[in-house]
């Protein structure tokens, strides 16, 4: 089953084209990559899925309509107000208002089951302290923990661990593939690190204001498309993917055909 | 007499409780205000008021319940400049205030020019509350409140993080849209408190005092509140007991806590780095 299906995606701003007839199925299960340049479009079309964007053209048929109570949203940082005076366990409980019914209020179970997402993603010890108070992983964590408490058949991932050391990196996205594998949770996720994500993702979209491709990673491995787009740029990530056995890249072979020759 | 002595008089009562309301109005309202960056949204929208005020003068009708359509017109005439980018917030605000002053000043000169009422709604004159105006008062701190308590958990969410609460399904142009029509209605009922040139102090002052201390958002519009409604009292006491002009006491005990906790908040700091 597709969650989400795109066809003729296009957007511009002030007259600008930054989105042109993009076309793509998002697979029930699957962890997406969605990878380009800056200024390719990719928060434009993942803002235009959440709907915080009109859509100008093309169309978009999510898996049910009251989709946004089971999809969970991370941007890579937010900025709420410098005195806002909301604890890190608030934030979290934020996360459980797509499934409430107006008016919008807490009972007991809701606050278990905030409880027991901060301490699955690692932010339960600082419950009490207000957002605003902890360092940038911290928030992360939280917000983490705000995105995955209302148990989302879709998570969107905006750059989301720019906040995060190495180490809290691996165990963020180490949570994602528990989720995605034991819950068929099903993930997209902007990123700009092919080489991390390479360990994680099963399929990659490739984003330049057209979609260059949208596959599979065997696919995204061998495509033409994808080595002719990158070119010496992705040499240096394609090193990375290379010692994974399960992704022959042609494009490594020919970067090394290209240094033998000079 | 006594100091005491003058909570014997009936209109005293009737300016506490008059004040009292306004006051669980504003900060309630204003909380949001703050937190949202749309503090000067008061100050514009005061200005606005000089114009409705003017138009009741004009017309011989109660000036407060002319300015009140008048200034909930132009809180979504901001909203619709704001929306489509053509021009930013804060000079969709300048517009606006520069609109309602030069408007204002135009009427005010054709029904008369600057008399004795006229001034009372530029510096507030809470002494003179009508029962109207406290009915007026009561409905709006009544509908602050259901407004609130019914949308409490989508205006923190908003507050927060707007995106975010996009995406879970709040209608966050509809709430946004209650919450400016709600401002604007707080600021026509306090002019009558503190008048056209300090109300928006009222709005400010008692929520940023309020933010200097609390711990969570409910300790917040709590602490606004209770301020606001010291201010009130102290404000009617003071201002009868010396003789002086209540806005203007109130707008100055309002800013004296604001200044103390800030004052103890540095000390603090201070004494914990020394």
């Amino acid at each position: 089953m597709n969650l989400i299906e795109a066809k003729n995606i296009s957007h511009a701003y002030r007259g600008q084209q930054v989105l042109s007839k993009v076309s793509f199925n998002l697979k029930e299960g699957s962890w997406t990559a969605l990878i380009g340049p800056n200024g390719s479009g990719k928060t434009t079309l993942i803002k235009l899925l959440l709907g915080l964007l009109p859509l100008q053209s093309g169309k978009l048929n999510f898996w049910q309509k009251e989709y946004f109570k089971e999809l969970g949203y991370l941007e890579q940082k937010i900025t709420p107000p410098k005195l806002m005076p909301m604890t890190a366990f608030e934030v979290v409980k934020m996360g459980l208002l797509s499934t409430k019914k107006s008016p919008k209020i807490f009972n007991k179970e809701d606050i278990k089951t905030a409880l027991k997402m901060m301490r699955t993603t690692n932010c339960f010890q600082y419950r009490n302290k207000l957002f605003t108070e902890l360092s940038g992983g911290q928030q992360q964590r939280v917000l983490l923990a705000r995105t995955l408490v209302n148990n989302p058949k879709l998570i969107i991932l905006d750059e989301p661990t720019t906040a995060l050391d190495s180490t809290s990196r691996e165990s963020f996205f180490e949570l994602l593939l528990k989720l995605n594998k034991e819950q068929k949770t099903t993930i997209l996720l902007i990123t700009h690190d092919i080489a991390e994500i390479g360990k994680y993702a099963t399929d990659f979209m490739v984003l330049d204001k057209e979609l260059i491709f949208s596959g599979s990673k065997e696919d995204f491995c061998s495509s033409e498309a994808v080595a002719n787009y990158f070119g010496s740029y992705t040499q240096h990530i394609m090193d990375h993917l290379h010692s994974e056995e399960s992704c022959p890249f042609p494009a490594h072979e020919h970067h090394h055909k290209d240094k033998e020759a000079k | 007499m006594s100091p005491l002595d003058l909570f014997s008089y009936s209109f005293i009562w009737q300016a506490v409780l008059g004040g009292l309301l306004i006051a669980v109005f504003t900060s309630l309202i204003g909380t949001f205000l703050v937190l949202k960056r749309l503090s000067l949204m008061g100050d514009s929208l005061s200005h606005v008021a000089l114009s409705g005020v003017a138009i009741g003068f004009l017309t011989k009708t109660s000036p407060l319940f002319i300015a009140l359509p008048v200034v909930i017109l132009s809180a979504l005439g901001i909203i619709k400049l704001t929306k489509n980018e053509k021009i930013y917030a804060d000079s969709a605000l300048g517009i606006i205030s520069a609109l309602g002053i030069a408007l204002g000043l135009i009427i005010a000169a054709v029904a008369g020019g600057f008399n004795v009422d006229l001034m009372g709604f530029l510096f507030g004159s809470i002494l003179t509350i009508s029962k109207a105006e406290i009915l007026l008062a009561t409905l709006l701190a009544l509908a602050s409140g259901a407004l609130v308590f019914y949308y409490y958990n989508e205006l923190v969410a908003m507050t927060f993080d707007e995106n975010f609460a996009k995406t879970a399904g709040i209608n966050t142009d509809k709430i946004n849209t209650i919450l400016i029509v709600f401002s604007a209605a707080c600021i026509v009922i306090a002019l009558k408190a503190v008048g056209i040139m300090l109300v928006s102090a009222l709005i400010i002052v008692p929520p940023s005092a309020a933010l200097q201390i609390a711990k969570s958002f409910k300790q917040t519009l709590l602490y606004s509140c209770l301020f606001s409604c010291a201010s009130i009292i102290l404000g009617i006491y003071f201002s009868f007991l010396l003789n002086l002009p209540s806005g203007a006491v109130i707008i100055l005990i309002n800013l004296l806590i604001l200044f103390i906790i800030l004052g103890i908040k540095y000390a603090f700091k201070k004494g914990k780095t020394a």
